[in-house]
């Protein structure tokens, strides 16, 4: 079985937040006001964050892009009362919209800030995709990141393209990426299998120094960084 | 001196008026509720980075509040304290309202209540390594026992009460310190992190109930026109002043631990920042300070007076030393990557106060005033001795 | 005409399950008191269904203007 995971090298990363706007456009992610943004009540399924170290005029910036991590060691997993985030066996930690119940636990227990509560209708007028309510007939997790208000959301690696990318038959990590992946203008983000010794993401790791965010805290990050 | 119970007549015009404000503040904290789930959670305070507000707070608080009173009345059964029989059938339908308070609170701040059902199949659609799927069971299994406890104790069968008392001193002590692993086992967030959390919310508990008991008693007799043992109040006073002093050890033990390194940063920002003066002013000089000095001081430690100003003080405190663990543990910054995070992402949350949060807040309050007044009119749990001609004065 | 309709809908809704919450819980009170709860402690029973009712009334409220469906074009 697959265990998907995201190098991201933060050489070629620029801060464009390219990512995260594709991110929202793909999965129905409303923009949110400046008021809200002020209130961080915004919704962000990928957020790209900016660290300064050291005094000016002798400052490093680092930009960090952070979606959901996907921890294999996942503490929002391990706090979730209504089984509504779990691994999927592909490694992806899935958000079954279905079963939330909005307790917010998760929020609190993320260590990386990757989630946030919906508070909106998908119907509004914020959101971008009126055409994709969720499919309410269907059982289990809808099959695009459809979702009711009052749930907690996050990214998902795209995990409608990875589905129906399987069934066509195509090469995950190669043809079929998650939006952030495909359409970095840097070419900064890298998606593939981690057990996979031949694949793309395999390849950077074993070939470059890389680090993960909140190491000590024992989660188990599968979103990588290449160092400078 | 037989004591038996009675009802209070409750046809005063101050019972009426008191009925009727609660019953309006209630209606308007449920339409709160409804405004917030209509709108969404934007309406309440919270956001994401402070997850849990006011509604979660005053939970919190209430099932403190609620463990600490129905522990402090099965003293009278399990230890065999006479002195406090008096006050345990109220103690225990005070916890029960409690309770209820509680479980109305958590179920108004869930993005979607009518799914909560799940949390109650257990290992089937629940998750029981979640501390707070387990508080869940926890909740309604005190709900239940408390309810039983009450139901002997209405039926005078003192073998079965004593039974239920020690089952729900554990039970109560159990569920008291699994709200504290609610936030005791998150690493994520540092102020929060700290094995000591049950236990310190355990203390909390217990001086709060106490103290929250001892005002409820000193009420409703003054209310009641009836007469109250001052030796009961100046006991209830002693014993106070020990679980503050056990509190206190529990608390500062945990900030200090947090001093030192990795998590020294969160708690000296908790500690100076912009909560600091809710954490030194109302945590640590209401609950702890005065409370102290009233209860230790020569002059004022025989007087019932300072029994009760320093119950007031330490209900007041405790509340914000809630406060003080959810609101400023949520929102300071994850340290994500070491060096200073630009932007609102290394910013602390700010928590504002939305008129819909502190109607929602009010009207929880409000629904168990309801619910303990009516009991107190239509239930048997007032204290009266028989022989001593001592009879409810007509209102 | 066609704005009403969902007003109008939910109010119906909202009669019937709080008939049916109604059976339910007068149900509850005629069995407690048949299993032989003393009968001074029936008001305080009473009053309790009654706040209950009023709580579960705004949660469906609630519940329904928000989910119930809306008619599409």
């Amino acid at each position: 079985m697959a265990r998907w995971g995201m190098v991201i090298d933060l050489d070629k990363c620029t801060g464009c937040q390219a990512c995260t706007i594709v991110c929202k456009v793909e999965n129905n992610v409303p923009h949110g006001s400046p008021e809200e943004q002020k209130w961080r009540r915004e919704i962000y399924w990928n957020k790209v964050i900016a660290v300064t170290n050291g005094k000016y005029p002798r400052v490093n910036t680092q930009l960090i892009p952070m979606p959901c991590m996907h921890c294999d060691d996942a503490p929002c997993v391990t706090v979730c009362p209504a089984k509504a985030t779990y691994r999927r066996e592909d490694g992806i930690i899935m958000q079954d919209f279905r079963k939330c119940i909005g307790c917010k636990y998760c929020i609190v227990a993320c260590p990386y800030g990757a989630r946030s509560f919906n508070s909106k209708e998908q119907e509004e007028k914020e959101y971008h995709r009126h055409d994709l309510p969720p499919d309410r007939l269907a059982w289990g997790p809808w099959p695009f990141p459809s979702r009711t208000h009052g749930v907690v959301e996050k990214c998902t690696f795209c995990f409608h393209r990875i589905d129906q990318g399987i069934k066509e038959g195509k090469k995950i990590g190669e043809e079929v990426v998650p939006a952030c992946v495909e359409d970095c203008p840097a070419h900064a983000r890298f998606f593939g299998d981690l057990d996979d010794t031949e694949s793309e993401v395999s390849r950077l790791l074993s070939s470059r120094g890389w680090s993960r965010l909140r190491e000590g805290l024992g989660t188990k990050p599968k979103v990588y960084y290449l160092s400078k | 001196m037989h004591l038996t119970f009675t009802p209070i007549e409750g046809k005063s015009r101050n019972f009426s008026t008191l009925e009727a404000t609660l019953m309006a503040l209630s209606l308007v904290g449920l339409m709160s509720f409804v405004i917030s789930y209509v709108k969404g959670h934007e309406t309440l305070g919270t956001s994401n980075v402070i997850p849990w507000g006011m509604p979660i707070v005053i939970t919190i608080y209430l099932i403190g509040l609620s463990a600490g009173s129905l522990i402090l009345s099965s003293l009278t059964y399990v230890f065999k304290k006479e002195e406090y029989r008096p006050i345990s059938r109220i103690a225990v339908f005070l916890a029960i309202v409690l309770i209820f308070g509680a479980m109305v609170g958590i179920a108004l701040d869930l993005g979607r209540p009518e799914k909560s059902w799940r949390l109650f199949i257990f290992f089937a659609l629940n998750n029981m390594r979640s501390m707070f799927a387990i508080n869940g069971i926890l909740y309604g299994g005190y709900f239940v026992i408390s309810l039983v406890y009450l139901g002997f104790m209405f039926a005078d069968k003192p073998k079965s009460t004593k039974i239920m008392a020690v089952i729900a001193i554990g039970w109560a002590a159990l569920v008291h310190m699994g709200t504290g692993a609610i936030f005791g086992f998150i690493a994520a967030r540092p102020i929060f992190y700290s094995p000591l959390r049950p236990l310190e919310f355990l203390a909390a508990a217990m001086a709060s109930g106490l103290a929250l008991l001892t005002i409820l008693l000193v009420l409703i007799f003054k209310l009641a026109k009836r007469d109250l043992n001052r030796d009961i109040i100046l006991s209830l006073g002693k014993l106070l002043l020990a679980l503050i002093i056990l509190l206190f050890i529990f608390v500062f033990v945990d900030k200090l631990t947090h001093l030192y390194s990795p998590h020294r940063e969160p708690m000296i920002w908790l500690l100076t920042g912009p909560f600091s003066s809710i954490f030194w002013g109302l945590q640590v000089g209401c609950a702890y300070v005065l409370p102290t000095i009233l209860l230790v001081h020569p002059r004022y430690n025989k007087t019932t007076k300072a029994v009760i100003g320093a119950a007031i003080l330490v209900v007041i405190g405790i509340f914000a030393e809630r406060f003080v663990l959810v609101i400023p543990g949520a929102a300071y910054p994850l340290p994500f990557y070491p060096g200073k995070i630009e932007g609102i992402w290394g910013q602390p949350g700010s928590f504002p106060f939305t008129p819909v949060e502190i109607f929602m807040s009010l009207g929880i309050f409000a629904l168990m005033g309801l619910f303990l007044i009516l009991g107190l009119k239509h239930l048997e749990l007032l204290p009266a001795y028989e022989s001593s001609g001592q009879k409810p004065a007509s209102q | 005409m066609e704005t009403l309709f969902r007003p109008i809908a939910i109010l119906v809704e909202l009669a019937i399950l709080m008939g049916i919450i109604y059976s339910l819980f007068a149900g509850v009170k005629l069995a407690i008191s048949d299993l032989g709860l003393k009968e001074k402690y029936h008001p305080f029973v009473k009053w309790v269904l009654l706040i209950m009712g009023c709580l579960v009334l705004a949660f469906f409220a609630a519940h329904l203007i928000t989910f119930y469906p809306r008619v599409h074009r």
